[in-house]
């Protein structure tokens, strides 16, 4: 059961669960000050349109995460709500419109969503070369509780984007606590994802002949175009193969947004495991790379969001 | 870590992060101005290394989004952008104070985020110090800004009509921040791009631009309150052809002031890719308001 807007959106009045172990593990669920301050807005200052998001900090001291909660809008109860799991580094820059395009499409739609940054990245703690899989795995987690605590609740799909979908399915697999996934143009081959990574490097380094160079860091931190990647980053995201993982969920949505329906085989290695899938092509150009080519590309890939918000109304309908 | 999101502004639809100063003391706040339409953690996550680092240093910083930029919410009116982004600037001013008890304050961007500073330190006088970054339009943030410039490099390479497409809404127009996020955005690529002729920087005109007096005004009035002013070029950004540009000869003037204070960044891009580069930057920045307000 979701709880109404007017209780969400208040810590004082927002419904608790008790703790899991995760949550204890993470402290993601006691956290009430974190939330954003609201302040009283007097009716003479007008000009702007309200935002229903929360937004706050959850997780551990230290290891504090920055979530933006969005509550369901309208008279629509929906059964389920998002945690919405992002990509990394550069990507997520081209990607950040688009998410919070696609959590304020699906609160107006009726379902609750959370969004987060990754430790190490965005507004969370974390210098920029301390990320890694394990940790951002437990963000995952940490997200999801924390998603719970504000719905009372609700049953969770994930939904990632590239290296964020990668993350969601390897949360799924090992916990079993999601009802869905939407994987958008996940990340199959993390070896592959890496050596893409390290090449728009080296292609950006070439245009930058001119300019004096940097030295290596000493500490085999690797630069990916603005971002950094340790040798423990690297090792986890090297580590990610969906095409043997384990059946993560009951219900899969998987988007393609690219020329290829299905690129690197990941729905035909889901439909062997005998998993509910959906397969959407929903042709686009891949606007979270540096692609010369895209620069008229600005706008949030329209289609793709609502192909998601359909999906996920259709999902209300008993599997 | 004790940061902290704050709402503000009309119906609280901007939002911002606050970052405490570590220590107690009465050094100024600093505000970080979004960086064309990337959101308030900045181009390759620099404005949050900034605010740390700076906090650290005892100054509290507020980086924020501008309305419909990141998670601030659009306006419902119809003020310019110019208009908004300066009234905007001057609320989070207002909201930083409130939360750290600063009463003056310095204005720090990047690129578009330069200009907005700029023009905010110009009309409002809580600003006591700004940090412009390869600023472009100082002049105003108007979708014209980049005019003067785009006529004098056009000269300097020759009338061609892709250099001046490119010149103008890949440098200039601020819905082409793919050009920005992606670090492309400088002058030696653009004319490799365009044919690969030799640079022949823009030289300093007879005839300045006709917004360069209002723009010589506001420096001006600003440097003369006694608003302390760092210029921070990358090394063979456009910011500092616009600067020669638009003051010709009266540069040197501008440079002389007391409290006018430049640097360039060698082996920095426009939006500081190298690692090197962001640290670079964050000892110029630290260094200068040291020496400035630390007293």
């Amino acid at each position: 059961m979701i709880g109404t807007q007017k209780s969400i959106l208040t810590s004082q009045s927002r419904a608790r669960l008790p703790l899991t172990g995760s949550q204890e593990k993470n402290n993601c669920a006691n956290s009430p000050s974190a939330d954003c301050e609201y302040k009283k807005h007097g009716p003479e200052m007008g000009n702007a349109i309200q935002d229903p998001a929360v937004a706050g900090y959850m997780g551990a001291a230290g290891r504090q995460l920055f979530y933006c909660y969005h509550a369901p809008q309208g008279a629509t109860t929906r059964s389920f709500g998002f945690v919405l799991c992002p990509p990394s580094g550069r990507e997520y820059v081209f990607a950040h419109r688009t998410l919070r395009q696609l959590a304020t499409r699906l609160s107006r739609a009726g379902f609750p969503v959370l969004r987060f940054d990754y430790f190490a990245s965005g507004d969370s703690a974390g210098a920029d070369d301390e990320g890694s899989v394990e940790q951002w795995l437990d963000d995952i987690a940490c997200a999801v509780d924390t998603f719970r605590n504000h719905t009372a609740g609700a049953r969770v799909c994930l939904a990632g984007f590239r290296v964020g979908a990668s993350l969601a399915a390897m949360h799924a697999a090992i916990h079993h606590d999601v009802d869905s996934l939407v994987l958008w143009d996940p990340v199959v081959s993390g070896e592959r994802y890496v050596d893409t990574l390290l090449a728009d490097h080296d292609r950006w380094l070439r245009l930058q002949q001119w300019r004096n160079k940097a030295s290596k860091a000493a500490d085999g931190v690797r630069e990916t175009v603005g971002f950094l990647l340790s040798p423990r980053l690297e090792r986890g995201l090297r580590g990610i193969k969906l095409d043997t993982l384990s059946a993560p969920a009951r219900r899969v949505l998987l988007l393609s947004s690219s020329p290829d329906a299905d690129p690197e085989h990941l729905g035909e290695h889901f439909v062997k495991l005998d998993i509910s899938i959906d397969r959407q092509h929903m042709l686009w150009p891949e606007f979270w790379t540096g692609g010369e080519e895209l620069d008229d590309v600005l706008m949030p890939p329209a289609r793709v969001l609502q192909a998601i918000i359909g999906w996920a109304v259709e999902q209300e309908v008993p599997a | 870590m004790n940061e902290r999101v704050l709402r503000f502004g009309d119906k609280g639809n901007l939002i911002g992060i606050y970052t405490p100063a570590a220590t107690a003391g009465k050094r100024p706040g600093i505000v970080l101005v979004n960086s064309g339409v990337i959101h308030r953690s900045g181009p390759n996550r620099l404005y949050v290394s900034i605010a740390r680092q700076l906090a650290a240093a005892g100054y509290p910083v507020l980086r924020f989004d501008l309305s419909a930029i990141g998670d601030s919410s659009p306006r419902d009116d119809a003020l310019s952008f110019e208009k908004s982004a300066i009234s905007e600037t001057s609320a989070a001013m207002a909201a930083l104070g409130a939360h750290s008890g600063a009463s003056g304050f310095i204005l720090c961007g990047i690129c578009s985020g330069a200009d907005i500073s700029f023009l905010t330190t110009r009309d409002n006088p809580a600003a006591i110090g700004a940090v412009l970054i390869n600023g472009r339009g100082l002049h105003g943030v108007t979708d014209d800004a980049g005019d003067d410039l785009e006529a004098a490099a056009g000269a300097a390479l020759g009338s061609d009509a892709s250099t001046r497409y490119l010149l103008k809404s890949a440098l200039f127009n601020p819905q082409s921040w793919r050009k920005l996020i992606s670090g492309r955005v400088n002058y030696l690529e653009l004319m490799r791009l365009v044919g690969g002729k030799l640079l022949r920087p823009v030289a300093p005109r007879e005839a300045l631009p006709d917004t360069a007096p209002a723009l010589h005004a506001a420096f001006n009035q600003v440097l003369d309150r006694g608003t302390a002013v760092l210029m921070v070029y990358s090394e063979g950004d456009l910011a500092l052809d616009y600067m020669k540009l638009m003051f010709g000869k009266d540069i040197k003037k501008l440079a002389a002031h007391t409290n006018f204070s430049e640097v360039r960044l060698a082996g920095a891009d426009h939006t500081f890719t190298p690692r090197d580069s962001r640290d670079a930057l964050i000892a110029a920045l630290r260094t200068w308001a040291d020496a400035r307000f630390a007293h």
